[in-house]
């Protein structure tokens, strides 16, 4: 076993890149903005999630005014963007402003935010670097991929400006609502925007989990097995698979709802709808099902949830592992729990649909499904505690936000077991316990390791080091506004607060619960202020910041064996890779410290296997 | 490496056995589930829906139990890990890659809890959804909601919908404890009808009839002394001096920065009456109306819940809502008659076209009675 484990193979994977190593582009055009350098492309997908992560902020910020404060004038903002149509006369936000104002947060959120900066970033970053290779496999998919990207995000920025205004019926833009221009009014023009949009960032997606499928599988320099790659870079694998698979059924479900808009298909609409005021009459539409969409656009969606979870899982386990100073407490388990989620994650969709008037039979049997699924992510986490068991933790800025995308994870994995249970959920769903689940997943889970990500890499993406001390101001502002804001929803949906409502003091019922609706807003922007912290750091620190060492986090993985900012060809010579990526404290010092090279030969405990 | 080990298993141990254990301590009360509020600890709002209403909270009080001994365990690992393995001069990281026993224990473990709950929930889920009462058993009402407004109809005299006497209401109102059936399709765009207090949450598709059952259990009442909102038993009802809502003008001022609303109700003036200037009510006491009392007699007015639409259904969402009267049985029967009289002798009101030109032209087979189950 151990003999084998330092060996490298003989067969050595993407050893003919050796040879040649392609010429850096000269020009600004090729350098710059049609590039083939994965690492370009990465950063490419950072700061045009950084521009829409700005736009779906503000939003956000709309939205928490509206809610503490109903019906009254937005200051300063409200007289600025009054010529909008999402707000009244007097700068106050209007009913379909707000709907369209929650559609498209959470469009642009996930769609135009986590997701290109979670797989486009780090993805593009991240995987040719940790399986040692030059570039991914298809350069120019890759490119590609991202320039696909573009239009989809202009289109969806255009879509606030056409006539009628932006999509306005959620961001999982349920027919008939979404199906029909006057049922809404964004359901027009921004409603095909919106589905033209996500057509194209989808074959984004497509296109880029295929890329990175292969270059794992076909490009991994010698000696790195799979069972040597790390977690983040299997995470991506996995997330791959899911996008490769997944997003083709929603490029389906986003042209059939094409079709029922251009054509008038009626492949939505049932026999007998009638929408007062509008100009079908009774029996032109008919022989659809409003059902259907829900059904085929949550079986994409909710390996999308994964999508945006599983590559932050990843960046979690480099980080813990990395500053615990200790291997990552059972790897093997940690990918076959991630291989759990796929498959199990196929299979869970209907739990969006508990009370959707599905049969209450299927009901069940994606109850028993969505419980299981809670199982790999359980396992996770005892993994992650595992491996800071017995550690030497430093408390890095990008530790801190790696331990905080853990302790909220747990939070939001177990207000998901409340709403797997059908009868609880029938309470729950739709109301803001919902909200507050899926944001203790994606921005106490996803968006914490982001930021943990972008602390820890940026020395080697930008070559500089960005201001600690600001950083762990920025995190612990982070944490102390997310919490604020996100754990008194839990109460809200307690109380039965519906999401998406535009005015919570109109039902008696939610009275007692409005002074929990200021106190978000207040932590809301809190919250949005300390990005400001954030954005500020960052972009001093990338141009001024204290150049960076190649290594100064004294990591394992190969990225950190290579100058900072890394150069054009990644590595001058393709590395050989013998042992896992977390031999920390294995006690053998190399005479250099406790960490042990993925590509330096020497007394680590073999591959990273649970025996 | 061996001490190590133990502490490991000493740790697996013990969380292992809090999440085992806790649903098997949990299932021996599951005999009280029936008597008690579950849920009193909590923001939820009253259940009055005895038929399964305390079952959902009861399940909602288990969950809660094994997720806080879960949420517990591992955030106060995460604690005192972080505070004992903080970085030391001189201190070594220990150095292990895992350990297949404890992977297998922690697996098993909350998989065993998991699948427990899974199975335990079935019954309450089936109960709620799939067994159905037969419709002849029950009161029957139509609900068919659209862009912004809920309408519902009762079959009436003869009890068959789609017949010259059925009752039209903007408002759902329901004997107390009597078991309801809601048969529903949407007009035009997906509506949900969604009750805190009854644990009632149904979406309603156009295209598709979808059916809930429920009992309310208490009557709403407002108490006119300390302005708040009472649940009563039907028996407690006739013990009070109720005034009739008619009577009262309902009061909701707009307060404060946060745009919270104060309510209130209060007498109406009534030309007719006994002195002056003095304002009478109707009074319901001990099964009897009594009419042109002194409103200062009423100690409570007959009071509503809400219905909200749960499903973002367009422009007027937010103020989607109806309400539901939960009367004794005597009162129902009387507001009733009075409208199946209505209905026999005038023409069904304005708005109500759709249902006899869409409803029953296309959904024709949702006027027949269905048996029990789903
Ligand atoms: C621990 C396992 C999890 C379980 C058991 C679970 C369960 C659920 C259930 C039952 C719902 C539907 C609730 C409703 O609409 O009534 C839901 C919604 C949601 N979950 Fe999870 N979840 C889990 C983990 C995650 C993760 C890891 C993510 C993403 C990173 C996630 C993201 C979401 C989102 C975005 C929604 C709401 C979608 C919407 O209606 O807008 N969940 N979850
Ligand atoms: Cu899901
Ligand atoms: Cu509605």
């Amino acid at each position: 076993m151990t003999t084998e484990a330092h060996a490298p193979p003989a067969e050595a994977h993407g050893g003919h890149e050796e040879d040649h190593i392609h010429p850096e582009p000269t020009s600004w055009f090729t350098k710059y903005v049609w590039t083939y350098d994965h690492k370009t492309i990465g950063k490419q997908y950072l700061f045009t999630a950084f521009f829409f992560a700005l736009i779906g902020g503000m939003l956000a910020m709309l939205i928490r005014w509206q809610l503490a404060y109903p019906g009254q004038p937005v200051p300063v903002f409200g007289s600025l963007l009054q010529a909008m149509f999402f707000f009244g006369e007097d700068g106050s936000i209007t009913p379909e402003g707000y709907n369209q104002m929650v559609t498209m947060h959470g469009t642009i959120m996930i769609f135009f935010v986590i997701i290109p900066i979670i797989v486009g970033a780090f993805g593009n970053f991240l995987i040719p670097l940790h399986v040692g290779a030059r570039d991914v496999a298809f350069p120019f998919l890759n490119a590609l991929s991202y320039w696909l990207f573009v239009p989809a995000g202009l289109i969806i920025f255009a879509s606030f400006f056409v006539d009628k205004g932006a999509a306005a019926a959620g961001w999982t833009s349920y027919p008939p609502l979404s199906d029909i221009a006057a049922a809404a009014p964004g359901s027009g023009l921004g409603q095909v925007c919106w589905l033209i949009a996500l057509f194209f960032l989808g074959f984004s997606s497509i296109v880029g989990g295929l890329n990175f499928l292969t270059t794992i599988i076909t490009m991994r320099a010698p000696g790195m097995t799979m069972w040597r790659l790390p977690l983040v870079t299997w995470a991506q694998f996995v997330t791959s698979i899911f996008q490769a698979l997944a997003t083709p059924v929603l490029a389906s479900a986003l042209c059939l709802q094409l079709v029922d808009h251009l054509f008038n298909a009626s492949l939505f609409l049932p026999s007998g709808l009638h929408i007062t005021g509008a100009d079908i009459p009774v029996g032109n539409s008919g022989g659809g099902a409003a059902l259907m969409w829900q059904h085929i656009f949550w079986f994409y969606s909710h390996p999308a949830v994964y999508i945006l979870i599983l590559p932050g899982m990843g960046l979690a386990s480099d980080l813990i592992s990395t500053f615990s100073r200790k291997p990552i407490f059972g790897y093997k388990v940690m990918v076959v729990s991630m291989c759990g989620i796929i498959g199990l994650g196929f299979i869970v969709w209907g739990h969006h649909m508990f009370v959707s008037g599905m049969n209450p039979s299927v009901g069940m049997a994606f109850m028993v499904s969505t419980m299981l699924i809670a199982l790999p992510s359980g396992v996770k986490v005892f993994n992650w505690l595992a491996t800071l068991w017995g550690g030497n933790i430093r408390y890095t800025a990008p530790m801190l936000n790696a331990l905080s995308f853990l302790s909220m994870f747990i939070i939001g994995g177990l207000s998901g077991i409340f709403m797997a249970a059908t009868p609880v959920d029938i309470f729950i769903h739709d109301t803001y316990y919902v909200v507050a689940h899926f944001h203790y997943v994606v921005f106490g889970g996803t968006v914490f390791a982001v930021f943990g990500g972008i602390y820890f890499w940026a020395p080697k993406m930008f070559g500089r080091m960005l201001n600690e001390r600001w950083a762990k101001i920025h995190w612990a502002l982070t944490f102390v506004g997310f919490n604020g804001v996100f754990f008194p929803m839990h109460i809200l949906g307690e109380g039965g607060h519906m999401r998406r409502i535009a005015n919570p003091v109109f039902y008696d019922f939610l009275q007692p619960l409005q002074p929990i609706n200021v106190f978000i807003t207040w932590c809301a922007f809190l919250l949005g202020a300390s990005q400001l912290i954030f954005l500020v750091n960052f972009f001093y620190s990338i141009f001024w910041g204290p150049k960076a060492d190649p290594n100064p986090w004294e990591s394992n993985t190969l990225e950190w064996t290579t100058p900072s900012p890394i150069p054009y060809y990644n590595y001058e010579r393709i590395p050989t890779v013998y042992h896992g990526p977390y031999e920390y404290s294995t006690g053998a010092g190399n005479g250099r410290g406790d960490w042990l090279p993925q590509n330096e030969p020497g007394a680590g405990g073999g591959g990273a296997a649970a025996h | 490496m061996l001490k190590s080990a133990r502490l490991r298993g000493l740790f697996l141990f013990a969380m292992s056995f809090l999440t085992a254990g806790a649903p098997i301590a949990l299932a021996a009360g599951d005999a009280k589930a029936e008597e008690t509020n579950w849920t009193s600890w909590s923001f939820m709002p009253e259940n009055i829906n005895f038929s399964y209403g305390q079952k959902t909270d009861y399940l909602y009080f288990v969950i809660m139990v094994i997720v806080a001994i879960m949420f517990f365990a591992t955030e106060g690992c995460l604690l005192y890990f972080m505070w004992k393995y903080r970085r030391r001069e001189g201190h070594k990281a220990t150095y292990t890659h895992g350990n297949n026993t404890i992977e297998v224990a922690w697996t098993l473990a909350p998989a065993l809890v998991l699948i427990w709950l899974a199975l335990y929930q079935r019954d309450t889920w089936s109960q709620i959804k799939m067994d159905l009462p037969a419709e002849k058993d029950a009161l029957v009402v139509q609900v068919y909601p659209q862009q912004f407004q809920w309408d519902f109809r009762y079959g009436g005299k003869d009890g068959k919908f789609a017949t010259k006497d059925d009752v039209y209401t903007p408002q759902l109102f329901v004997p107390v404890s009597e078991k309801v059936v809601l048969k529903m399709t949407s007009k035009d765009v997906i509506h949900s009808f969604f009750v805190p207090y009854l644990r009632v949450k149904q979406d309603i598709v156009p295209g598709m009839l979808t059916r809930v059952w429920f009992t309310a259990d208490r009557i709403p009442l407002w108490d006119l002394k300390k302005q708040e909102m009472v649940f009563v038993t039907a028996a407690d009802f006739d013990t009070k001096r109720v005034g009739n809502a008619k009577d009262f003008a309902w009061k909701e001022e707009v307060l404060g920065t946060s745009g919270r609303k104060k309510l209130s109700y209060e007498a109406k003036e009534r030309k007719a009456g006994p002195a002056k200037g003095q304002k009478v009510c109707e009074l319901y006491f001990q099964g009897e109306v009594q009419k042109d009392v002194p409103c200062e007699q009423a100690e409570y007015v007959l009071h509503r819940v809400e219905i909200a639409c749960a499903e973002l259904c367009g422009l007027g969402h937010t103020t989607m809502r109806a309400m539901l009267q939960i009367l004794p049985k005597k009162r129902y029967d009387e507001v009733m008659a009075k409208a199946e009289r209505l209905a026999e002798e005038e023409a069904p009101p304005a708005g109500t076209a759709k249902w006899g030109k869409i409803w029953d032209k296309f959904h024709a087979d949702y006027n027949t009675p269905m048996g029990a189950g789903h």
